[in-house]
């Protein structure tokens, strides 16, 4: 886990996108954020980055670290680790420094996890 | 007149078991009770003190009949086995494969096939298996199998666990259906259907498809594949209906 608790995460990171906002096109972040909402388009960064429950992202992701809970359809390109929490769902190539994918996350792609750096 | 021979001498004795009582011959060692069977001990040997029983502590394993599905404790130390539900011959051996063996292993022991062994047979069926050499046929194994060295899994394998040791290069040329994976050497395979695959630092897992419900690959280990996640629900249900509860037919 990224935070010691999605809801710590949630309270404690600036949303990037909003619960009701649907957006479309690219977006960058600087800093670890919480994305809510829709986005249909790639976001990206090198921090670490929390996909709430309630996103629902098309496209891809590039971050530092990433840590799912919401729905993403769409490529995954991380330095770090991710972590596919219960009840997400996530389709598209994956490719990152570890991962893990808990009981109850839904995934489906081809997955490429090599140490950072090699 | 005639001299009718003196019959010998009778007693009345009593079952120890029902009570039920009956005229023997004095001289007579034992009987059997005429109403409940039981064996009544007479005469001298009645008040003889019966011989200590040595009683030895036997450590025993429980195995299913692979022919008939009864189950039954066996000495753990047993080399060999009769079903008593089919009167089946069972095999419970370990066994070292130390070179080529082109014959089927059926075994409840364990199975250690060597760096230079070949499991030719069509099927190699066990509690437990180590392999650091070529498997030809379908391991197929009640609990843990082990790879280390160089070793072959050509006709796929089933278990409990599956475990790449630590420095193996170990290769699956069919599927592998096992509860948990977990890898510290290098495998190369081209199904996987599990429950978990843990990759460590320094584990390498290289699989074509691979079906599974949880996946962890910590920082420094390696994995490439295509994965789908399966309802653990689903899997169990699978699981049950395949399951086996001895060497497979």
């Amino acid at each position: 886990m990224i935070f010691r608790s999605s809801q710590e995460a949630s309270e404690s990171l600036p949303p990037l996108v909003d619960g009701v906002v649907v957006l479309k096109g690219d977006m960058a972040f600087n800093g670890p954020g919480v994305l809510h909402g829709r986005l249909e388009g790639t976001v990206s960064g090198s921090h670490a980055l929390v996909v709430a429950a309630d996103a629902d992202v098309r496209g891809g992701v590039r971050a530092g670290a990433l840590e799912l809970h919401g729905k993403l359809e769409g490529w995954v390109r991380v330095e770090r680790g991710v972590v596919l929490e219960a009840g997400s769902e996530l389709s598209g190539p994956l490719r990152a420094g570890a991962l893990d994918l808990k009981e109850g996350a839904h995934y489906r792609g081809a997955v490429t996890v090599v140490p950072e750096g090699a | 007149m005639m001299l009718r021979p003196k019959s010998p001498k009778k007693v009345q004795v009593s079952c120890g078991a029902c009570g039920h009582v009956q005229w023997e011959y004095e001289a007579a060692a034992g009987t059997s009770c005429r109403a409940c069977g039981e064996r009544i001990v007479m005469g001298a040997a009645a008040s003889k003190k019966p011989a200590a029983k040595i009683r030895m502590k036997v450590e025993r394993r429980e195995i299913a009949c692979c022919h008939c599905g009864h189950i039954m404790a066996v000495p753990a130390e047993a080399q060999s086995w009769q079903c008593p539900g089919c009167s089946s011959y069972l095999d419970l051996q370990d066994h070292v494969v130390a070179r080529e063996h082109m014959t089927a292993i059926r075994t409840y022991g364990r199975v250690v096939v060597e760096a230079k062994g070949v499991a030719g047979g069509a099927k190699l069926e066990c509690a437990g298996a180590e392999v650091a050499g070529r498997v030809a046929g379908h391991l197929a194994s009640q609990g843990d199998v082990a790879l280390r060295g160089e070793a072959r899994l050509s006709g796929g394998a089933q278990g409990r666990t599956l475990e790449v040791e630590a420095g193996a290069k170990a290769e699956a040329g069919a599927g592998l259906d096992f509860d948990l994976v977990r890898v510290k050497g290098r495998l190369k395979a081209r199904d996987i259907r599990t429950r978990r695959i843990e990759v460590a630092d320094g584990g390498m897992l290289q699989a074509e498809q691979v079906r599974l419900a949880t996946l962890k690959v910590e920082p420094g280990g390696w994995f490439e594949g295509r994965v789908e996640t399966v309802e653990p629900e689903a899997d169990e249900a699978d699981a049950a209906g395949a399951e086996q509860t001895g060497p497979v037919d």
